[in-house]
């Protein structure tokens, strides 16, 4: 225990700690998922224990959804009552009770000084004897209690009574109140929800003791200790904001907030201790006085508990969730990522900006993604999917993994900071924010939904292969390769597979770098404008920056649409496209324009104006550029390691060889561009590698675009077909079936790998050169059009795709479909195609297995009247079923094949026919005579129905 | 000293008892009939309220503000808020900052304890007071009992005790103490009281 004195604080000027937003409220956001997911998840666990099944449905189903809509109206009635609990008769005394007239005139000056609209009301607690008061009730209708030991104190001591006076307000004033009351409520309702279901159970003897036991149990603690934990930290940090608007805003002496001479325990005791209580230490409240930089610190606690919180909401609400389908998952690893990413990215940003106002050194944001990840993985381990039944060094593996990407993905987003705050400046630092946010959300999300899938975790080729009726063995190399790519991200080529999200990583900064906008920064002469200015700003509601935010991302979205159209086949849809891509250079040009005026919106009071450091990307386009020339001489070596129609006649096999092939090569190139940008010295590799390796990718998926339009006029390098004719689209789904493994797993694999070559190289790191941006007006014109459309081109192909889909189906998609789109209705010539295949496959295989039966004949000891009667009649009765059912089925189909395809069918169905009724004559046979005759009868009607099935394939 | 203090003080309460504000007030502001009734107490009764407010206007008259918003209110529930204390960690409270020792809650809590105590055979039945609790009926203030010499004694030891354990200075919570009894001792008119 040390006695720590008073020491007079101030506050200094610097940077305003309300330049950017808190992360308050996505934290209790957090907090409203958890309690939602627990809840969710208890009641569907309950549901399921109740009826004996994991899969809900009917009233069930329904009733594990309305308990937390349940849970939500019982919090609000918490919510609703506490106010009324805390102010109930006798436990305070209503103002007016107080004869004082100097007391309530002193209050009516406060709430004036606070500007508070309405006031709120006073109470005194008679009974309290600490110099302090409280702020309870709703956000609407605030209630301030003041202690009895500060009416005590006002007579000697008004200072202190209108600074804690005016600390409160400033509780109300920064909207604490609210969120603060709803958070006790969810408290107090979630602790009724975790606990009393699995008691209900256990004393109606639903469920026994081993169900609901320490796994259960443990997870429930863990989500009770977190929820308490984050709570008091946000309580902390509201003190500290209070505190600081009490003093920074209305003019408090900070000596006033403090306590005149105070014993404060200090040592790992009182560390531990602090995490437990709703209010910061008063040596950290002093501090904070005089400068801002706890606010902007990261601590690692918070980060973990975040992490553990996703992870937890996640995997419960995983169950519940999948009746929904891909969208119900979509918008539950969206949610809960953007919380993850919106906590952890906005206390970065927070620390790059206040290390870049203050010349620190500014933080990577790996320590930060490490924290993040750990609580990830922690969290993870109570998914009981992912530990029951397997190796340790397996779960550490792949939680290692997990832990990685995270990461990479905050340590993308503090670079992807310090690059948007040194480079531009004079701009709302909130809207800047979420468009960083914006990328690393969307990629956790992509990774956790992958993750969350499961079933990868038991992935097996050998199962794949024969699930999807390929052999085993025998087959060239690259098969079990294109079978392996199905268990990676990347597989489900739609929208819901959020693949098109890692793209992002270098669209961003591609954007920004293209339409840089230098600022003629004038330096501020009075450190007391930072206050002014910044409230001024604050005015505009965040909502609506974010709103606008979207609306300019939707126009974005849909000029690239439109633009892709428009190269398609021209159109009203062309021409809208061309409209909104001419507003959006109109909007750039006139932003320059703008950009040359003083810019009154100022954040910031550095010292220094000229700080703007060059970005760096012009070398990692270049680096891009060149090694995605090394894609073309691979790709043109397809036809020699996949086969072609020139030496592999099987081509439903060769064309998954070529998929492979098509991926291995052009993620090749991908790390070779990551390798090379992490040799090179850029200070932020996070945001040069993914758009080297990004620009690689791209210019090989091109490469690889361009190969297959001209594919038939290339003599020896083609691959589908011998025919040259024009036919840009036909083999266009072999470069989309690529560009989600390219772009999504590729690419952050060679921003992993660029990232280990730029740790080794960091002794060589050197000092950017700080210069002024230039202004770059084609730049900006290249931006609206080839940002738009590489980056759209991605959402449109999603849209067109429909996934997920299984992963034998994928394969199947991929060996008979090498030329038509995957989604039924999308192609109808596709999903004929894709028919007539199966029922070719299943004609295959039925012959095959007849085959095998009738070359056991003469060699078995068993007589061959034996082997006919047991084994041929199930085969017979296979093909029966393809017989009557192949060309009706085939009918369905809208709108019908071509004539001549149609005839080709006919014939093939007619010689079908001929081999079943042959086999059923064999099935028949008592002699061997006819046996053999059956034989010959099956070989020759089996020959004659072969050609026909080469010339449907063909 | 004692007895010529306690004289003195003897000649105040007879003065103010023809205009004592606190009895005055009293019969205007009850809300229930029974209230009513104060007002023509005697003038040798007195009320916790009284001996409360005057003990704090002698020895702790800046806690006067707060003793005079406790008027008209409760007697029970006043008592029990007193006796609660603050709870340190309330969320968006000010913090467990200083504490001030006051001296209200002290003299409250013993006297009315004390009071009673000695009055448990002419107060209400557990039954009329679980009533009036669920009626939410306010009770009228009843007049203080007479205190023997013992008792007075007690209530000087415990307000001595209670005041050190709220961290009050010892000579101050002599003074406290002296005060309370010194207010007390004029409600015995007992013959078998303390004042022989």
């Amino acid at each position: 225990m040390t006695m720590t004195q008073t020491a007079p604080a101030s506050i200094k000027p610097g940077l305003d700690e309300r330049v950017l937003n808190s992360g308050t409220g996505q934290r209790f956001a957090l907090l409203l998922v958890l309690f939602v997911a627990e809840g969710t998840g208890t009641a569907y666990d309950v549901a399921a224990t109740a009826t004996g099944s994991r899969e809900l449905h009917g009233i069930a189903l329904a009733l594990a959804y309305l308990v937390p809509v349940a849970l939500i109206i019982a919090a609000v009635g918490v919510y609703r009552a506490l106010p009324r609990w805390k102010g109930r008769h006798g436990r305070s005394v209503p103002l007016s009770a107080f004869p004082d007239p100097n007391l309530r005139s002193e209050l009516d000056g406060l709430v004036e000084v606070s500007g508070l609209q309405p006031a709120p009301q006073f109470v005194v607690d008679p009974g309290a004897a600490s110099v302090g008061a409280v702020v309870f009730g709703t956000h609407r209708r605030p209630v301030v209690r003041l202690n009895a030991g500060l009416i005590v104190t006002r007579a000697v001591d008004p200072q202190r009574f209108r600074a804690v006076v005016l600390h409160e307000l400033a509780h109300i004033h920064n909207r604490d109140v609210g969120i603060t009351y709803a958070t006790v409520a969810m408290w107090r309702v979630l602790l009724a929800a975790v606990f009393v279901p699995d008691a209900v159970l256990l004393a109606t003897g639903v469920s026994t003791v081993s169900v609901t036991a320490v796994g259960s149990v443990t997870v429930k603690l863990l989500i009770v200790l977190m929820v308490y934990l984050t709570r008091a930290d946000i309580l902390r940090t509201r003190e500290i904001y209070a505190d600081r608007t009490a003093v920074g805003v209305w003019g408090v002496r900070p000596e006033s907030l403090l306590p005149r001479d105070r014993v404060d325990s200090t040592g790992r005791l009182a560390v531990v201790l602090a995490v437990w209580r709703t209010h910061p230490s008063w040596p950290l409240r002093r501090r904070s006085l005089s400068t801002p930089d706890e606010l902007f610190a990261m601590r690692a606690m918070p980060m973990v508990i975040t992490g553990i919180a996703a992870a937890v909401a996640a995997a419960r609400l995983t169950a519940p969730f999948d009746p929904i389908g891909a969208w119900g998952g979509v918008v539950q690893f969206l949610l809960i990522a953007g919380l993850a990413v919106g906590i952890g990215g906005v206390v970065l940003w927070r620390t790059v900006v206040h290390a870049a106002v203050t010349g620190r050194a500014v933080p990577s944001g790996w320590r930060a993604g490490l924290w993040l990840g750990l609580g990830l993985a922690v969290g993870e381990l109570t998914n009981t999917g992912i530990i029951v039944g397997r190796p340790v060094i397996i779960v550490a593996a792949l939680l290692a993994g997990l832990i990685s990407v995270t990461a990479l993905i905050m340590a993308w987003t503090a670079q992807f900071a310090e690059l948007r705050i040194k480079t531009y400046r004079g701009e709302s630092l909130n809207l800047a924010m979420l468009t960083g946010l914006i990328p690393p959300g969307l990629v956790l999300a992509f990774t956790l939904r992958w993750w969350n899938t499961g079933t990868w975790w038991d992935f097996s080729v050998q199962d794949q292969l024969s699930a999807a009726q390929l052999p085993a063995a025998d087959v060239p190399w690259l098969v079990p390769v294109a079978a392996a790519l199905t268990a990676l991200p990347g597989s489900d080529p739609g929208l819901t597979g959020l693949w098109w999200s890692v793209p992002l990583l270098w669209l961003i900064p591609l954007q920004l770098w293209l339409v840089r906008l230098p600022r003629r920064v004038p330096r501020p002469t009075r450190a007391t404008r930072v206050p002014r200015l910044t409230a001024a700003r604050l005015r505009l509601p965040e909502w609506l920056c974010a709103l606008a935010w979207l609306v300019v991302v939707l126009a974005v979205l849909c000029a690239g649409f439109t633009g892709i159209m428009l190269l398609v086949s021209a159109g009203p849809a062309g021409i809208f496209g061309l409209v909104l891509l001419g507003f959006l250079t109109a909007q750039q040009l006139w932003r320059r324009a703008k950009s040359n005026e003083p810019d009154a919106r100022l954040w910031f009071d550095g010292e220094d104006s000229s700080i703007m450091v060059g970005l760096g990307l012009r070398k990692a386009v270049r680096i891009g550029g060149w090694t995605g020339l090394l894609c073309i001489p691979l790709l043109l070596a397809e036809p020699l390691v996949a086969g072609s129609v020139s030496y592999e006649p099987r081509w439903h096999v060769a064309s998954l060889a070529n998929l492979a092939w098509i991926v291995l090569s052009i993620t090749a190139v991908m790390l070779v561009a990551g390798f090379v940008a992490g040799m090179t010295r850029s200070r932020y590799p996070v945001i040069t590698a993914p758009t080297a390796a990004g620009i690689a990718g791209v210019a090989g998926i091109s490469a690889q675009y361009l190969k297959s339009t001209v594919d038939g006029c290339l003599g020896s390098f083609n691959v589908m077909t011998t025919q040259c004719s024009w036919q840009p689209v036909r083999y266009i789904p072999f470069a989309e079936y690529a560009l989600g493994y390219v772009l999504a797993p590729g690419l952050l694999m060679a921003v992993l790998l660029a990232v280990g070559t730029h740790t080794l190289r960091r002794h060589r790191h050197r000092q950017d050169i700080q210069r002024p941006v230039k202004p770059m007006v084609a730049g900006r014109l290249f931006n609206a059009i080839a940002v738009c459309l590489i980056g759209c081109t991605t959402v449109y192909h999603s849209l067109i795709m429909e996934g997920p889909l299984p992963r034998s189906n994928l394969l199947i998609a991929y060996q008979v479909s090498p030329t038509g789109h995957v989604a039924t209705g999308v192609s109808p010539l596709a999903d004929w195609m894709r028919f007539t295949a199966d029922v070719l496959r299943g004609y295959g295989s039925s012959l095959s297995d007849l085959s095998d039966v009738l070359d056991t004949l003469g060699n078995s000891e068993t007589e061959n009247v034996l082997i006919v009667r047991s084994d041929v009649p199930p085969i017979c009765g296979e093909l029966s079923d393809i017989d009557q059912n192949a060309l009706q089925d085939s009918r369905l189909y809208n709108p019908a094949p071509p004539p001549e395809l149609e005839r080709l069918w006919v014939r093939f169905l007619d010689a079908e026919a001929e081999v079943t009724a042959n086999c059923w004559d064999l099935a028949r046979a008592r002699t061997d005579a006819t046996i053999d005759n059956g034989f010959v009868a099956i070989t020759s009607a089996a020959d004659s129905a072969l050609p026909i099935a080469k010339a449907l394939v063909d | 000293m004692a007895a010529s203090t306690a004289y003195a003080q003897l000649v105040m309460l007879a003065v103010c008892a023809v205009r004592r504000p606190g009895a005055a007030d009293r019969g205007h502001e009850g809300d229930t009939l029974e209230t009513d009734a104060v007002s023509q107490d005697p003038p040798s009764q007195r009320y916790l309220f009284d001996v409360v407010r005057d003990v704090i206007g002698d020895v702790a008259p800046n806690e006067l503000p707060l003793v005079d918003g406790l008027r008209g209110q409760d007697e029970t529930e006043i008592g029990r808020r007193l006796a609660a204390g603050s709870s340190r960690d309330d969320p968006l409270g000010f913090g467990a900052g200083e504490v001030v020792v006051l001296a209200t809650p002290i003299v409250w809590g013993v006297v009315q304890h004390l009071a009673n105590k000695t009055a448990e055979k002419t107060t209400k039945g557990i039954w009329e007071r679980v009533r009036d609790r669920v009626r939410r009926r306010k009770r009228a203030p009843e007049p203080l009992p007479p205190f023997n010499r013992a008792e007075l004694s007690q209530v000087r030891d415990t307000v001595v005790e209670m005041a050190a354990r709220a961290g009050m200075k010892p000579a101050r919570a002599e003074q406290l103490a002296a005060s309370v009894v010194d207010h007390l001792v004029f409600i015995d008119t007992d013959t078998n009281g303390v004042r022989q």
